[in-house]
C-alpha cells in the first residue's frame, strides 16, 4: 500500500524568537533561519490598508513607520500565516508563511 | 533448546517493518510499545495512533513473521490503538472534546458526498471509535434519511443541543430543526449564523472523529466552517466525468486558500459491478479522480463503485457499511476511511507538538 501524503504549507516555521531588540527570528522546518528587522517587517505589511488590493500598490508610506516600532504580539492564523499586532496599534496584517519565507530569502540574497 | 532471543534482536527485526498506513518503520515511528521475552515466548505490543481497521490482521501477521525469522519460536503480537487528534493551532478552543474534525466536500451536487460522509463515519465507528456527524448541508440535508432518524434534539443542562443517536453515531442536522417538506431557504448571513451555532451549541461529548457533510460547491457554509471549525482536513469526492473534476479542482483551490489540508480525492461511480456476473464496467471512463489528484498533488484515497445496494441502503436508512460490511462497495468505503484516518494520524504525528510555539509576546 502506498503512503498517504498530507500536503501542508510549503514552508512552516517551527519557532519564533526575539533575536535582538529589533530582530525577529524564525526557524523553519527545513532548518533555514530567517532574521527580520521588525520595522522593515511592519513596512512590508501585506494587509488591505497597507497595500491596494486591486493594483498591489503599496499605500503605506514607509517613512511613517518609525525605527522604534515593535511587535506587541504574534499569533498563528490557521496553519498558513502569522498575525502581528504592532505598537502603532496596527493589527490587521496577516503574513502568510510563504510570504515570510520569501521575505527571508530575499534578505538573505541581498546579503543581509 | 536454542538460546533465548534477546529483546534487542526482536527490536532490530522490527526496524524493517513498515507501518502500512503511516509509511515509516514502526520503531522510528515509536509504535512499538512493549517487547517482552518470557519463557521462550516473545510478546510484542504495537500501539497505533489510529483505529484498527481490518487490514491490521495481515499487519499483525507480518510483524509476527518478522520476529519469528529473527529466531523467536513463539510470538504473540498485540495491536492496540490510541487515536491521536490534530487541530489547527489557532482553533484550540473550539470543539475541544473532539480529536479530529474532517469535512467531506464536493465541487458539485449529486456525486455521492453524503453517502461517502455517512459510510466514512460508520467505517470509523465499526473500529470502535467514537464518531459524530454534522450535516452542514443546510440547503439539502439528507443525513436524517440516510441514517433513518428523525426527531428534535433535546436541550441539555448546559442549554446546548444534544445530538440524536443512530447506528452508533451522534448526529446533528438542520433537518432536525425544520419540518420535513419545507425547503430550506437561507441567506448568506443566516447560513453563517446557523453553522456557527452548530459549532458552538451542540454538546457532542468526547469524540474521536466528527465528520462534517458540507453542502456542495464553495459558498457561505463552507467558508464559515473552514474559518471557524478546527478542521483537520477535507476529503473531496468527485465522479470521473470531466465536468465534475473541474468542480473538484475548484473545491480543492478553496481549501488550499484557507490552508485546510486536503486529505485526498475519492472517485465515486468509478465502475459498475454487475450483481449477477460480478463483471466490472467502467461507465464513465474511470481514472479521472486519480489523474486529478496526481495533477494537483493530493493523495488519491480510492475509488468507490456504483452499487444498487448503496443507493437503496441510503434511501432506507441502512448505509452499506453497516448493512453489508463485506460487500465490495462497503470494503471500498472502509478502505477510504482507513486512508483518511491514516492521513489524520500523520498530521497529528507531524504537527502535534509545535502548535504552541508560534504564539509570542514581544
Amino acid at each position: 500500500m502506498d503512503m498517504v501524503d498530507v500536503p501542508i504549507s510549503r514552508h512552516r516555521p517551527v519557532s519564533l524568537e526575539k533575536a535582538g531588540e529589533d530582530t525577529l527570528r524564525i526557524v523553519w522546518e527545513d532548518g533555514l533561519v530567517s532574521n527580520y528587522n521588525v520595522a522593515a517587517l511592519r513596512r512590508a505589511c501585506p494587509c488591505a490598508t497597507c497595500v491596494d488590493e486591486w493594483t498591489g500598490e503599496r499605500k503605506l508610506d514607509p517613512f511613517s513607520v518609525l525605527e522604534t516600532i515593535r511587535p506587541v504580539r504574534i499569533e498563528p492564523v490557521g496553519r498558513y500565516a502569522l498575525r502581528i499586532a504592532w505598537t502603532d496599534g496596527h493589527d490587521t496584517g496577516i503574513y502568510s508563511f510563504d510570504y515570510l519565507r520569501a521575505l527571508g530569502e530575499k534578505d538573505e540574497k541581498a546579503g543581509k | 533448546m536454542a538460546d533465548p532471543i534477546h529483546k534487542e534482536t526482536v527490536l532490530d527485526s522490527l526496524r524493517s517493518v513498515n507501518d502500512p498506513d503511516l509509511g515509516k518503520d514502526i520503531v522510528s515511528l515509536g509504535l512499538v510499545k512493549e517487547v517482552d521475552v518470557h519463557d521462550g515466548v516473545v510478546r510484542v505490543e504495537i500501539e497505533i495512533p489510529m483505529p484498527i481497521f481490518p487490514s491490521r490482521d495481515s499487519f499483525r501477521a507480518a510483524v509476527a513473521d518478522k520476529v519469528r525469522s529473527a529466531g523467536a519460536e513463539k510470538v504473540e503480537v498485540a495491536v492496540t490503538s490510541v487515536i491521536r487528534g490534530y487541530r489547527p493551532p489557532d482553533r484550540q478552543d473550539v470543539l475541544k472534546e473532539i480529536k479530529n474534525v474532517v469535512a467531506v466536500a464536493s465541487g458539485k451536487g449529486g456525486v455521492g458526498k453524503s453517502t461517502l460522509a455517512v459510510n466514512l463515519a460508520l467505517a470509523f465507528a465499526r473500529t470502535g471509535a467514537s464518531v459524530g456527524m454534522l450535516d452542514a448541508d443546510v440547503y439539502g440535508p439528507s443525513l436524517g434519511i440516510m441514517l433513518g432518524i428523525e426527531g428534535r434534539p433535546t436541550i441539555t443542562d448546559n442549554e446546548k443541543m444534544a445530538p440524536l443517536e443512530a447506528q452508533g453515531l451522534k448526529v446533528m442536522s438542520i433537518s432536525f430543526l425544520t419540518t420535513k417538506d419545507t425547503p430550506v431557504i437561507w441567506r448568506g448571513p443566516m447560513v453563517h449564523g446557523l453553522v456557527s451555532q452548530f459549532l458552538s451549541q451542540v454538546e457532542w461529548g468526547e469524540l474521536d472523529y466528527l465528520v462534517i457533510d458540507l453542502p456542495p460547491g464553495t459558498g457561505d457554509a463552507q467558508l464559515t466552517l473552514t474559518q471557524q471549525a478546527p478542521l483537520a482536513g477535507a476529503v473531496i469526492i468527485t465522479t470521473p466525468q470531466d465536468v465534475s473534476l473541474v468542480d473538484a479542482r475548484r473545491g480543492l483551490k478553496m481549501f488550499d486558500q484557507v490552508k485546510v489540508p486536503v486529505l485526498g480525492i475519492v472517485e465515486n461511480m468509478s465502475f459498475f459491478l454487475c450483481p449477477h456476473c460480478g463483471g466490472r464496467t467502467d461507465i464513465f471512463r474511470h481514472g479521472g479522480g486519480q489523474k486529478t489528484s496526481i495533477e494537483l498533488g493530493v493523495p488519491f484515497l480510492g475509488e468507490v463503485p456504483i452499487d444498487a445496494d448503496v443507493v437503496a441502503g441510503g434511501d432506507a436508512g441502512t448505509p452499506i457499511v453497516a448493512a453489508k460490511p463485506d460487500s465490495p462497495a462497503a470494503r471500498a468505503y472502509t478502505h477510504v476511511a482507513e486512508r483518511v484516518a491514516a492521513g489524520l494520524a500523520r498530521l497529528a504525528l507531524q504537527e502535534g507538538g509545535d502548535s504552541k510555539s508560534l504564539f509570542m509576546e514581544w
